[in-house]
């Protein structure tokens, strides 16, 4: 722990006349987990874009590299040390372990020259193995698990730094965001393994717990400026909230409205999906109906499923009278039954579209073709719409892929919100979306309830289902194996019952 | 890479509204460049011309022969603009306009009235447009191949439809309908220009217009918006057909003859108008206006350089360098943009 593998000194970075980072000091040690956190637009992409090369930070500023100072523009990272590894990991799905392992490293051979098979397969398994994990190196990567994902991403980022270097700098850039409680936890042991084996390991993140979990220490920056650094120990997160926000927060999650009011309206009896294998649920107005499960246990089919967006193989599903199995999208849509997918960036929204044409699309889609669309009331619209439900900045002709996650995922439900959705079905609703804007989303959902909607989230996040459900369903191999209501709801609970204890 | 774009993208967004108003000034400023850049290089590029060939290149005759040039091309690009707001590509635009003025001169020339031949154009262009429709998006194959396919298969019809010889000596109502007289401009030039103006409002005002670039721009959340994005994609393939049919009426009326080996002279020209096209006036999408301002920029770029003295190829070259230096100076221009905020 005496080393620094990575420091960073006066690093600044202006874009017009904005600082994205002004002055910044970051060390990681060798054997240490340093996280990085901070909201969107805190910073923490243009402190990694640093690091790859992609942006120069302005004069003034220092790198140092296991005790090498580096020029900037860092060129050709790996030879000195470094690696920095994305959230999507940067894998082809179709080819092998071994393929992939050896992609980046042009296989470690000439343009022309043969490969040397047996070598390649020999030295993936032994860095493999260097991280605890065991896989055939034969596997098409479609077929493994996030961790092992992670694990082989890490491992070829090792493979390239092998040649130049002995002692190694990860910087793994939210490599959590997307995955289960189980699956990024698995992922945080292996950054305990890699650090623990001499690397310095640096975790950019926003979720607040798992930093706590792993981490030897803790930066935050805000407003490109790192607000505090200190050495991570129990439960930390008002403090770290606190550095994120420049205020705290008096609380973490909006107060659960009062449960159902009124008849069950949504009727769910052997829902069969590609997943789901038979699922009965009654849910009612103003409820909150949490599903949980591992990652492909089926709970996340279960808002496409009822939303149109994904075909059932058989079962019933009703809302009142209407059978939501039947009906063209559009028709569940006039119903009030909206889908807010988890990827929002693919199903949620147009991203070169303005925040405008995406918040007025549902209207375009239900009037008749060749009306004439009134684009000065559309604004109107849009801002209010922007300004009711906090989207910033309360632009609504700039482009949607232009606003930080948080704001999209506001974005796609006051589109929603609008309509007056009776049934509000959301898969991951806060993923990749920072601690400020996470509580505004979840009020959001809080608010459709209490205005009477059937509020339906899969979510791999348990402790936030935990706090807004009035009742989590959590599935394993596509069928209902508990019920948590009540006292009985905890995040230790759910997570229990996802892993079939 | 693309939640990466989007968080760059999204810090960028941060910082924007923390910018001081001169900066937003020159940020206005930039975006007239972008949006008006391909229209003043017109006026440039005809102003130089004008002083370098004053006789000749500044003259009514030049003005509207270089309008009457672009007569047949601006509806086919027009047309493709269609699918290509879906995001799927048509290569059958030109291969049909010239089987449908094969059709239509084949039949006209032995007899059958206007009329009736142009129902027989307007069934062929129907079945073409529902064919490359459902075999794109019912049976999922690459549109790119599909109308390939389409296109080879059409350029094979033309022949078969003229028993492989040029035919000539059309009837005077098919001259008549495409040469009219209007306003100094032959009917065509005028059914190109209509077509710009109903395009631009089906782009620029209906909820149809903005359908199509909601589904071009993401597919799945404009279904899960309620769209019925499979219906609009045969339609834009439906539509583009038509109107190449239709135009393919006017070609074989404008020229008089019918060669059924021309359709390849016909295919690039439209694309490159539309490329170019969507680097100006709506910036970033496929739009009407710009479409026709582009083609009227390439053709004043040919028609000067070919007065001045250039070989006839040199429409190829230009044609072609346009296009790609313009895309590619409309991309860096985004990044700078980017960069600087």
């Amino acid at each position: 722990m005496t080393t620094a593998g990575l420091r960073l000194t006066g690093v600044s970075k202006r874009f017009g006349g904005s600082h994205a980072l002004d002055n910044v000091d970051f060390t990681a040690m060798a054997g240490e987990v340093h996280a990085l956190l901070g909201q969107n637009g805190a910073g923490k992409s243009t402190l990694v874009k640093i690091l790859t090369g992609v942006y120069v930070p302005e004069p003034g500023a220092r790198l140092e590299l296991w005790g090498q100072q580096v020029p900037f523009p860092l060129v050709a990272a790996h030879k000195h040390g470094i690696a920095v590894i994305h959230q999507d990991l940067g894998l082809v799905e179709q080819m092998t372990v071994v393929e992939n392992m050896g992609i980046t490293a042009a296989y470690g051979t000439r343009l022309l020259a043969p490969i040397a098979v047996r070598r390649e397969r020999q030295r993936c398994v032994a860095l493999l193995r260097d991280m605890h994990v065991d896989i055939d190196p034969d596997t098409p990567v479609s077929l493994l698990n996030p961790a092992e994902r992670a694990a082989l991403a890490i491992a070829r980022a090792k493979r390239l730094l092998e040649d130049h270097s002995d002692s190694f700098v990860f910087v793994l850039d939210e490599p959590t965001a997307y995955l289960d409680a189980e699956a990024s936890s698995r992922v945080l042991a292996l950054m305990r393994t890699v650090a623990d084996s001499g690397s310095a390991v640096v975790f950019v993140s926003h979720r607040l717990q798992e930093v706590a979990a792993i981490a030897d220490r803790i930066s935050v920056l805000r407003d490109g400026i790192v607000v505090d650094t200190f050495r991570s120990s129990g439960d930390q997160s008002g403090r770290i909230i606190l550095a994120m926000l420049g205020r705290a927060m008096e609380r973490f999650y909006p107060t659960r409205v009062d449960g159902p009011r009124a008849e069950l309206v949504l009727r769910v009896s052997e829902l069969v999906g590609r997943r789901v294998n038979g699922v009965s649920f009654d849910a009612g107005p103003g409820e909150i109906l949490g599903f949980a499960g591992l990652t492909g246990m089926g709970q996340e089919e279960i808002p496409y499923l009822l939303s149109g967006a994904m075909r059932a193989h058989s079962g019933r599903a009703t809302l009142g009278s209407s059978d939501l199995l039947s009906l063209p999208i559009r028709d569940l849509i006039e119903l009030g039954v909206c889908l807010v997918p988890g990827n929002r960036q693919r199903d949620g929204l147009w991203p070169l579209g303005t925040a405008r044409e995406n918040v007025t699309l549902p209207e375009i889609a239900t009037t008749l073709a060749f009306r004439k669309v009134r684009v000065g009331r559309e604004r109107q619209v849009a801002s209010s719409l922007l300004a009711e439900f906090g989207v910033r900045p309360c632009a609504p002709e700039q482009k949607a892929a232009s606003f930080s996650g948080g704001n999209q995922q506001k974005m796609v439900l006051a589109k929603w919100m609008r309509m007056h959705p009776r049934l509000l079905l959301l898969d991951e609703p806060t993923q990749g979306v920072d601690a400020g804007a996470k509580f505004e989303v979840l009020q959001m959902l809080s608010g459709a309830a209490f205005k009477g909607a059937t509020v339906v989230v899969a979510s791999g996040d348990y402790e936030q289902l935990a706090h807004i459900c009035h009742r989590v369903l959590v599935l394993r191999f596509g069928k209902i194996v508990t019920q948590l209501t009540n006292q009985g709801l905890t995040e230790a609970a759910i997570a229990r019952s996802a892993q079939g204890a | 890479m693309s939640t990466d774009t989007a968080s760059a993208a999204g810090e960028a967004a941060q910082l924007e509204h923390l910018t001081v108003p001169a900066g937003r000034r020159r940020g206005a400023l930039m975006a007239g460049v972008e949006q008006y850049g391909l229209v003043v290089i017109c006026l440039i590029g005809f102003g130089v011309f004008s002083l370098l060939l004053p006789d000749t290149f500044p003259t009514v005759g030049n003005v509207k022969a270089m309008i009457e040039s672009q007569a047949v091309i601006v509806p086919l690009a027009i047309a493709v603009t269609l699918p290509l707001r879906v995001g799927d590509f048509d290569l059958s635009i030109a291969g049909l306009m010239v089987a449908a003025g094969a059709l239509l001169a084949q039949l006209t020339t032995h007899g059958v009235g206007l009329g009736e031949a142009m129902a027989a154009v307007f069934g062929l262009s129907l079945a073409v447009g529902t064919i490359n429709g459902l075999l794109v998006v019912k049976v999922g194959i690459d549109s790119f191949i599909t109308t390939l396919g389409t296109m080879t298969l059409l350029g094979g019809l033309a022949y078969a439809f003229t028993n492989s010889n040029v035919i000539t000596g059309l009837p005077s109502d098919v001259l008549t309908l495409a040469r009219q007289n209007i306003l100094g401009f032959p009917s065509i030039v005028w059914v190109g220009w209509v077509l710009v103006a109903a395009a631009w409002y089906v782009y620029e005002h209906t909820p149809f217009g903005r359908s199509l670039l909601f589904i071009g721009g993401s597919r799945e959340a404009a279904r899960l918006a309620g769209l019925n994005v499979d219906r609009l994609r045969i339609s834009a393939f439906v539509v583009c057909s038509v109107i190449s049919g239709a135009t393919g009426v006017f070609f074989a009326g404008s020229v008089g003859q019918l060669d059924p080996s021309v359709a390849s002279q016909f295919l690039l020209q439209p694309f490159a108008g539309v490329f170019l096209g969507a680097t100006t006036i709506v910036v970033g999408r496929f739009n009407a206006l710009g479409t026709l301002v582009a083609l009227y920029l390439l053709v004043i770029g040919v028609t000067g350089l070919q007065l001045y003295g250039a070989q006839p190829w040199v429409s190829d070259v230009f044609n072609g360098a346009a296009l790609v230096a313009a895309v590619a100076f409309a991309k860096l221009a985004a990044r700078a943009n980017a960069q600087r905020r």
